[in-house]
């Protein structure tokens, strides 16, 4: 099963399986490592419900549920 | 040929942020650093002296990026100085990258890009001290065969492995070993048939910077690649970028080629044992990031940064003033009364004396601002921060300036320099200056403790005179809040994101890399900040000293004018009218007037005027009991509370700090916003301080 990434619970992890489109944000989401095939699991998520943290291969990244939306993962 | 002036190597760190890339840098040069403006950067680069055998280095140190792909004038920053298109800068002889060996997987995206750059390279793998904590271990000959370098196992914050990191820095600069490292054939093809196209047409552009336009679309390197050459350029870039792309960017297929490459050997380099990390960092991170506990830790954290800064610089203040005002006083009895005893201890004692008051708050609120980065925690406060700044048109990004602030301005608008989003960029950087900032203290001091009464409200628990001042503060607060927000309003852009800020784990910091990195910070404040207050200082004295008046023949010694006589005196007089809707007088104009060029210039300027003034009383010494007693002609005081009220709030407001303005000019690359920022909160100043005189002069309260 496949979903966006700004829909996954605290706890929950998946693999990257690419992008809703791809535009200058992706190329920077890629180059920060979320690219096809890496492990994204969901830290936690800001007391006021974003941004979320996420642990991406082993790095902290926390980024906003509206870009986090583009990304898709399967569980 | 090396263009250098002192035609010593140049060499460059390089690396992600939170790499410990700063601290190395700190470590190799010791406190031989300086902070250099090139003409026609906007910003200004740390560089260094660092002994390599017996080579002397120039080292340069870039901001922290996580790409060649330039889009923060951080990032752009780095990759001009790479690029060798900084004038002033020869383009290095070798670049240091620093790898963070705990992530090896991200931090090896920019050096395997950095190895493509066609210049001598040294891998320093920084942190292999926390590598066993982690339970990982890497291979080192494995990963030096794979990148075709060198590769040095270190550890910046614990002195660890620095000799051996010497070592190959001057065997590289003389072996002069250009890595071979191509990682994606589909772009290496591209390139080759890009230089092959463009040299038939008599253009040769330096590899580097050709590989990062060509990539990179409209980014900094195309942009100006594109100015430089035109069609020629641009028609060979699209058709290139299309035959290949398949209608998906260049950098996508840069990112995908470099991380599949990136994955092959790290299978043969690197084996982790996913045992957990230390207990205590663990339990930590629950506490930090617990939504309740985390908040209330927040703001304890952000309260007893404001109690250090404030309460522990109290005697510390009090003592450099005392011993400045010593000093100034023994100059004056050593030298004599005359031109030159005033020049000394007013003009040069009174100046760099006015600079150096503001450092105890300055250093204590960078030592905690450089505690919180390095343990990690900034990055949490940002995050934590993130939905509040957003509603004010900001990101978390803009918090960390804002903090700065409360010191300077100044420091804070070059922070803002990590922002990548232009507009989010430009109002943190308007909004900067409203926080109040070390200089306003002192104001706030004099008026507030010769004013307000210190009266116990709320049961006694509450001082009326702390109030007034947290009301200050907040006006700041409210009134950068309110300027981001307009500017969000503005240049409001619906699909503007970008808030991707790093998470680095918590470390413990070592006092050695905080206490480097405080000196790096404070000595470029001092000379930044030091030059413009005591240039201005000596303006102030001139003019508060001529014309000299050398018909006097009762005093011999003395030929200074009387106050309202010098050309200060009489500028006032002149705009006085302007200001008398305020409630000031002459007097108050012409301190106000002085400290224009810098805010806290107004207790010295106060303090000449009052003494200068002949008509004083005498027995009045504090200049808190002079301005009490000070009244308008008619003998009604000078000093009522809406008049008070009305010029602290004008202090809270108004922009009056010439090193603040030339800092915008800096940042933005204009002029425009410069003024606009001057003009601007010198008119909110203005009537705000109307507003409250008038009302508070009215019978209506």
């Amino acid at each position: 099963m496949s979903l966006p990434l700004s829909e996954l619970a605290v706890g929950q992890s998946g693999v990257v399986l690419g992008f809703e489109y791809e535009d200058n944000m992706t190329d920077r989401l890629m180059q920060l490592g979320i690219i096809e095939g890496v492990e994204i699991k969901v830290i936690r998520v800001a007391p006021s419900g974003d941004p979320i943290e996420l642990n991406i291969a082993g790095y902290g990244l926390s980024m906003r549920k509206a870009d986090a939306e583009i990304v898709l993962i399967q569980l | 040929m090396n263009m250098n002036k002192n035609s010593s190597p140049v060499v460059v760190t390089i690396g992600n942020p939170n790499t410990g890339k700063s601290t190395l840098f700190n470590t190799l040069t010791g406190l031989r650093q300086q902070v250099s403006n090139f003409p026609g950067v906007t910003v200004e680069q740390v560089s260094g002296t660092a002994k390599v055998g017996h080579t002397e280095v120039t080292l340069v140190d870039v901001p922290g990026t996580y790409s060649l792909t330039a889009q923060s004038p951080d990032e752009i920053i780095a990759v001009d100085v790479l690029e060798g298109n900084i004038a002033g800068l020869p383009r290095p002889d070798l670049a240091i990258i620093v790898v963070d060996a705990t992530n090896l997987r991200r931090n090896l995206f920019l050096a395997t890009q950095v190895l493509e750059a066609e210049m001598p390279v040294v891998v320093a793998l920084n942190m292999v001290d926390r590598l066993e904590a982690c339970g990982i271990t890497i291979d080192v000959p494995k990963l030096e065969h794979e990148l075709g370098v060198k590769v040095v196992p270190v550890s910046a914050a614990k002195g660890i492995g620095i000799d051996e990191l010497r070592v190959e820095i001057e065997s590289s600069l003389i072996s002069k070993h250009v890595p071979s490292l191509k990682v994606s054939p589909k772009i290496e093809l591209a390139m080759a048939e890009l230089v092959n196209e463009l040299s038939a047409r008599n253009i040769s552009i330096n590899n580097i910077e050709l590989r990062r336009a060509f990539i990179d679309k409209d980014s900094h390197a195309d942009k100006r690649l594109t100015e430089r050459y035109g069609e020629l350029f641009t028609s060979e870039t699209l058709r290139l970028r299309n035959s290949i792309g398949n209608g998906r960017s260049i950098a996508a297929i840069e990112a995908r080629d470099r991380y599949s490459w990136i994955n092959s050997i790290l299978k043969k380099i690197e084996s982790i044992n996913t045992i957990q990390g230390s207990n205590v960092f663990r339990l930590t991170d629950r506490a930090f990031n617990h939504p309740l506990v985390g908040s209330l830790l927040f703001i304890l954290i952000m309260g007893a940064v404001f109690q250090a800064v404030f309460a522990w610089s109290g005697p510390l203040i009090d003592g450099i003033s005392h011993f400045t005002g010593w000093l100034s006083e023994r100059a004056e009895h050593i030298i004599g009364p005359g031109l030159l005893g005033s020049f000394v201890s007013n003009g040069v004692i009174g100046g760099v004396g006015s600079v150096i008051v503001f450092l105890p708050q300055i250093l204590i609120l960078f030592a905690f601002i450089i505690v919180l980065e390095d343990s990690g925690y900034i990055s949490r406060a940002a995050f934590l921060m993130d939905k509040l700044m957003r509603g004010m048109g900001l990101s978390g990004q803009s918090f960390i300036p804002m903090l700065s602030s409360f010191a300077c301005a100044v420091p804070g608008i070059m922070g803002a320099r990590i922002i990548a989003d232009k507009h989010d960029r430009l109002a943190t950087i308007l909004a900067a200056p409203f926080m109040t900032c070390a200089a306003r203290l002192p104001v706030y001091s004099l008026l507030i403790g010769a004013f307000i009464p210190n009266h116990h409200i709320f049961g006694g628990v509450i001082y009326l005179q702390g109030l007034v001042l947290l009301g200050l503060y907040l006006l700041g607060i409210i009134g950068g809040g309110l300027t981001a927000w307009l500017i969000s309003r503005i240049f409001w852009n619906r699909a503007k994101s970008g808030f991707l800020l790093e998470m680095p784990p918590y470390r413990l910091p070592s006092l050695r890399s905080v206490s480097l990195k405080l000196w790096s910070r404070a000595t470029t404040f001092l000379k930044r900040a030091g030059t413009v207050i005591f240039t201005i200082s000596l303006v102030i004295w001139l003019l508060a000293s001529f014309p000299q008046n050398t018909q006097d023949t009762e005093n011999i010694h003395d030929h200074t004018p009387p106050l309202s006589d010098s050309y200060l005196g009489k500028m006032s007089r002149t705009v006085a009218p302007l200001f008398a809707p305020l409630g000031w007088d002459w007097k108050v104009t012409a301190a106000v007037i002085a400290s224009f060029p810098a805010r806290e210039v107004v207790i010295a300027a106060l303090g000449t005027i009052y003494a200068v003034d002949t008509e004083a009383d005498e027995e009045l010494t504090t200049l808190s009991e002079k301005i009490q007693a000070e009244t308008h002609t008619d003998g009604r005081p000078v000093y009522t509370m809406p008049m008070v009220l009305g010029l602290l709030i004008f202090y809270a407001l108004c922009l009056q700090c010439m090193a603040t303005v030339a800092v915008i000019k800096k940042e933005t690359g204009s002029w425009g916003w410069a003024s606009f920022s001057w003009v601007y909160m010198t008119g909110l100043g203005y009537f705000g301080a109307l507003i409250i005189y008038q009302i508070g002069s009215s019978n209506l309260l």
